[in-house]
């Protein structure tokens, strides 16, 4: 009884954030170009100040061409002068002469009680003519409503998989065995926990194609690449940052390809911790590191993957056939186990320490270069 | 084998001997040799080791340099003693910078071989005049000190292995306490590697704490006890640094220092020191919670060699924090047994010792990992509300915070006295956040340490890009035991160690968040201005890793345990994987440690003597710039004669020829304790220049011999008695105990 009145207050509460993620957007600030104030100091133009609550922004530039447009191009950014930490996320977007209208995203993670808009124009004098609008977008709330069903299912889930292991509808072995699976992903994703996005030689390829998914442009997007790519467009659709839908979609890529492999090794082998090792050695190993970190190439990650189960399950069946009486002892398996989990951990370790460091939240630093 | 014990006394004959020595040359007096000669260096060009004196001959011994000089400018040189024909290592000299205020050197060093080809040379950057003057070196006894300190040590090692040899000859071969003594040696020896070089790691608060160091041995060469200011610190004008970071475990080091180590040695000893008391009061604690001397060491290993506590330590020099960290196993077996161990057992009774005396190591070696400590025991507290509220629970915890108090009063009644009356600048530090500097929580897990860090991470990412988390092992104990508590593995469990592991395990977690820059330390910030003090004082939320290290080792000894009773070959797996956790992360460390090894300080003077990390103690308002060597100064109807100055004791004669008042500045920090007086007794009246330099008003027409000195208040000598009779209670309690027992 109790458990029904839990899942009717999780569906209501979701049902709730669900018809709020459907509402409009709200113009928090409007102002045209003659309603900005010039800084002697910098040499920069920057708006009043406004308020912000948490939640996802839009800065809209509609420019008049016939009249100047913009000038030359200028960089545009919202900011404040004292905040929480981090509270404004967002990068500073590079508008060309050219820009007649253009969004920028902002997150607000923090009531910020004295933002601004501040535009660093590329030269001064000159005919300009256009207006900005800030508007509360929908976004943030549909983030939190993907959050809480998350949540919700994630703790819905281990409550059923504990209730089984108590009522021993799970066996001792199958229930650690799923422990370390999780064990296992989650050591996978290690690089992901850092607070800025570990780039790899060609995230930023990746991270255009997702982009020119959104936009529509389709014809720009290798047809293989959608396989994986469906992913962070998905979670940047919904209205996530930049990194939190690359880092979504490696951390989705690291765990479907351990269950791939477990599923595809357990139908050869009947030592389930050996299954382990050799599943997880499918995403510890260097190259499989390498490629989704390193390299940033999903694409890549894949197609090792897939090449491992598939050299992986034909050296199985051959050794199953050869040495089918004998059992490996659990100490080989868990020196095996040791020894790949030290090399991992070390070559994330380092990954994470020489990685370049970029917090990016929208698209502009590699759509227009920040 | 039959022994042969009289080998051990021939060593003690040698020994003493040796050391009966040491004492006759020690009394025999001193040489001295004086050098007449002048150099003018030009203004505008720079020197490089220019020899201002040359084939000084010398035997072995510690010598002092005094070589006089008069220049226009503050360190616009260094004066330091060479020798290209002695072997690497057999002269120790960093040198000395010149100020215009000196007029000559006066530091020490140490030359281990007979030499006849000394040179005393002078770095001149070619700014301002310089030129130097007659030279003197003068013989100290430091060298023999340093051997008779080193002889009394072996002495007395020879003696304790006899001591234990008397005991165990008595009551028996104990082979228990033979293999926890040899595991707490391996474990101290691993931690103490870092420190057998002849360098240490140029970490970011290494010279504010040899300064400390260096401020305890000049003042109690100055006569001062206990050390409440440093005497020469902040050129000499008196820094009140004692007052508010109590330097108890630093005398130790101060005292090998006066007794002629050099200041990496003796900064060595007491890290090493420091080690072999985390090992030691680690396996102590951990082997009381869990009743099992394997898992005690095991815990100590994971606890003295974790990677947090070494990059405290090691990496960034943090020694009041690292000190710190030797006490915070105490607290957390003294809460255990507080609020875990049945009432009837003999341990409990023990508690507010055990508590009392955590505590007091913490208030005395630092502050904040105390404020924070205070903090976790508020919310241990809250969690066994119950039985916070049973009498003999009670007693317990109340008996061990007056125990504490007790045995930190002669600290904690100057501390807040200057608190509250002076205005420093510490009380002015609620602005600063924190929040950026917090660890990301990939840090927490990082197991592997790396010399360099990339320079697209200074600055960013809070530009503390270092291992500095618990390490993975000690996250992935805390998983498993979350998982077998959860999944009811651990149903059967119902000892009072599962009941303080869930709890370790929640706070542990709560302490790793607090690290973050996750955790809203900013919005914490702008609740009040209490709030905002508290938080800012923490100045990194990575000292919340201190509390998340103790606690996950508790909770991964408790897993570890688990395994013993149930799981042996788990329990094997995990004491392996322990070693091999444990072994790697520390060769990365040491390679780090190497790579990164360029400081080597011999002489306090080398370190110059301005620097003083935030200036947090300085009264507000102090302009630290202008602050350098200085001599007492006055307008021109005062005449000053015969100034001399030994720490914070000043005398001068002088004579006031105006018939109004006047002023002598003194080259003294303004802090509440100075006392002027003359030599007929009178009290002359001190005031601040604007500047928070301290002032003597000097009567119309007065003529005198005038003395300042620093005078503690009547409340803190109580204080030092309260804490004297505490120790000795203490002591006589356990005496008393021991006896009936």
């Amino acid at each position: 009884m109790k458990k029904k009145w839990i899942l009717l207050a999780e569906g209501l509460l979701l049902a709730v954030l669900l018809v709020l993620s459907f509402g409009g957007s709200d113009i928090v600030f409007e102002a045209d170009h003659q309603q900005l104030y010039r800084v002697e100091e910098t040499g920069g133009i920057v708006s009043k100040d406004f308020a912000l609550n948490p939640g996802v922004y839009r800065i809209i530039v509609e420019s008049d061409i016939a009249n100047g447009g913009i000038g030359s191009g200028m960089e545009i950014s919202l900011e404040a002068e004292e905040t929480t930490f981090r509270a404004i996320r967002g990068n500073r977007a590079t508008l060309s002469a050219d820009t007649e209208h253009k969004r920028i995203t902002y997150y607000v993670a923090d009531t910020v009680d004295a933002a601004h808009l501040q535009i660093q124009p590329f030269s001064e004098g000159g005919n300009v003519s256009y207006e900005l609008k800030v508007e509360k977008t929908t976004a943030g709330r549909r983030i939190l409503f993907v959050i809480v069903l998350v949540f919700f299912a994630c703790l819905d889930g281990i409550a059923i998989f504990r209730r089984k292991v108590l009522c021993k509808e799970v066996s001792g072995q199958k229930k650690w065995i799923n422990c370390a699976m999780v064990g296992i992903w989650m050591i996978a994703c290690i690089p992901l926990l850092v607070d800025y996005l570990v780039l790899g030689t060609d995230s930023v390829q990746c991270l255009r194609e997702t982009e020119y998914m959104l936009q529509g442009e389709w014809g720009r997007i290798p047809a293989a690449h959608l396989l994986y790519l469906w992913i962070p467009a998905g979670m940047r659709w919904i209205g996530f940052p930049v990194a939190t839908s690359y880092k979504i979609m490696i951390a989705f890529l690291s765990g479907a390809a351990l269950a791939l492999l477990y599923f595809l090794f357990s139908k050869w082998g009947r030592d389930a911790r050996l299954v382990l090792a050799a599943a997880a050695f499918g995403i510890w190993n260097p190259l499989a590191v390498k490629t989704l970190y390193v390299m940033g190439n999903p694409g890549k990650f894949v197609v090792c993957v897939l090449g491992y189960a598939v050299l992986g399950s034909v050296v199985w069946i051959l050794l199953q056939k050869r040495k089918s009486q004998n059992k490996i002892s659990p100490w080989i398996v868990f020196a095996v186990l040791l020894i790949l989990v030290l090399q991992v951990v070390y070559y994330e370790n380092t990954i994470i320490l020489q990685s370049d460091v970029q917090y990016w939240y929208n698209e502009e630093p590699f759509m227009t270069g920040e | 084998m039959k022994k042969k014990p009289y080998i051990r006394y021939v060593i003690l004959g040698i020994l003493a001997t040796l050391m009966v020595g040491c004492i006759i040359r020690i009394a025999m007096p001193n040489r001295e040799w004086n050098y007449t000669g002048s150099y003018t260096f030009t203004e505008g060009e720079s020197y490089a080791e220019e020899p201002v004196f040359e084939h000084i001959s010398l035997g072995t011994g510690v010598y002092r340099v005094e070589l006089s000089y008069e220049c226009t400018g503050d360190a616009i040189a260094v004066c330091t003693v060479k020798d290209g024909t002695v072997y690497q290592g057999g002269l120790l000299c960093n040198g000395e910078h010149l100020y215009s205020a000196l007029g000559h050197t006066s530091y020490d060093f140490w030359l281990y071989e007979p030499t006849e080809e000394l040179t005393v040379t002078i770095d001149y950057s070619g700014q301002e005049k310089l030129t130097t003057g007659n030279l003197r070196i003068v013989e100290t006894n430091l060298l023999w000190t340093r051997y008779l300190v080193i002889l009394a040590a072996a002495a007395l090692l020879v003696l304790a292995t006899m001591w234990l040899e008397r005991r165990e000859a008595v009551k028996g071969r104990n082979e228990q306490r033979r293999q926890i003594l040899f595991g707490i040696g391996v474990i101290a020896f691993f931690a103490s590697i870092p420190y057998f070089y002849d360098g240490m790691v140029s970490g970011a608060d290494l010279t504010y704490h040899l300064h400390r160091i260096e401020g305890v041995k000049d003042g109690l060469l100055t006569g001062q006890f206990p050390v409440r200011l440093e005497p020469r610190w902040v050129f000499d004008h008196g820094y009140a640094n004692g007052i508010f970071y109590c330097n108890l475990l630093l005398y130790f080091p101060a005292l090998l220092r006066m007794a002629g180590f050099t200041m990496t040695e003796s900064y060595a000893f007491y890290c090493i020191g420091l080690n072999i008391a985390t090992a030691a009061i680690a396996w102590y604690c951990f082997n009381g919670i869990f009743g099992d001397r394997i898992i005690g060491l095991v815990c100590s290993a994971l606890y003295t060699l974790s990677i947090f506590r070494f990059f405290k330590l090691v990496m960034v020099g943090a020694v009041g924090e690292g000190s710190a960290y030797t006490f915070l196993p105490l607290v957390v077996y003294g809460i255990y047994l507080v609020f875990e161990k049945d009432v009837e057992d003999r341990e409990f009774h023990k508690s507010w010792i055990i508590l009392g005396l955590g505590y007091a190591g913490l208030i005395q070696t630092h502050v904040l990992t105390c404020e924070i400590t205070a903090l976790f025991t508020v919310l241990f507290c809250l969690i066994y509300i119950r039985r916070v509220f049973a009498w003999q629970r009670f007693r317990q915890l109340a008996s061990g915070a007056f125990f504490a108090l007790g045995l930190s009063l002669w600290y904690l009644v100057p501390f807040v006295d200057y608190y509250l009356t002076q205005d420093v600048r510490i009380r002015h530090a609620s602005a600063r956040t924190i929040q950026d500097r917090g660890t990301i929580f990939a840090q927490i897990l990082q197991q592997f340490w790396f010399s360099r860090i990339p320079e697209s991470m200074e600055g960013k990412a809070g530009d503390l890009l270092n291992p500095i988390g618990v390490g993975l092992f000690l996250v992935i104990g805390m998983m498993i035991f979350w998982l077998l508590l959860f999944l009811g593995d651990l149903q059967k469990q119902k000892e009072a160690e599962k009941s303080f592991a869930i709890k370790a395990a929640g706070f542990g977690c709560l302490a790793l968040w607090m690290s973050t820059n996750s955790f809203p330390w900013d919005n914490i910030q702008k609740i009040s201005g209490i709030a905002a003090t508290l938080v800012s004082s923490l100045q990194f939320p990575n000292r919340f890793l201190g509390w998340g290290t103790i606690l996950l080792v508790t909770v991964t000894g408790y897993v570890i345990r688990y395994f013993q009773n149930n799981r042996k070959i788990f329990y094997q797996m995990s004491l392996i994987t322990a070693v091999v956790s444990l072994s790697a992360s520390y060769l990365f460390m040491m390679d780090s440690g190497v790579q990164e090894r360029d400081v080597t300080l011999y002489n306090q003077e080398s370190m110059g003597f301005g620097y003083i990390s935030g200036e947090e103690y300085l009264i507000y308002g102090t302009d630290s710039t202008k602050l350098t060597f200085a001599r007492p100064e006055a307008n021109e109807n005062i005449q000053i004669a015969d100034y001399e100055k030994s720490g914070l004791n000043i005398s001068f004669s002088c004579r006031n020829d105006s018939p109004r008042e006047e002023i002598v500045t003194l080259p003294v920090l303004m802090y509440k304790g100075y006392a002027a007086r003359d030599d007929k007794g009178e009290v002359l009246e001190i005031t601040d220049d604007g500047g928070h330099i301290l002032q003597v008003c000097i009567p119309g027409g007065y003529a005198g011999t005038v003395r300042v000195r620093f005078v503690e208040p009547w409340y803190w000598r109580t204080a030092e008695l309260v804490t004297l009779i505490t120790v000795a209670g203490i002591v006589f309690f356990g005496i008393r105990k021991r006896r009936q027992r």
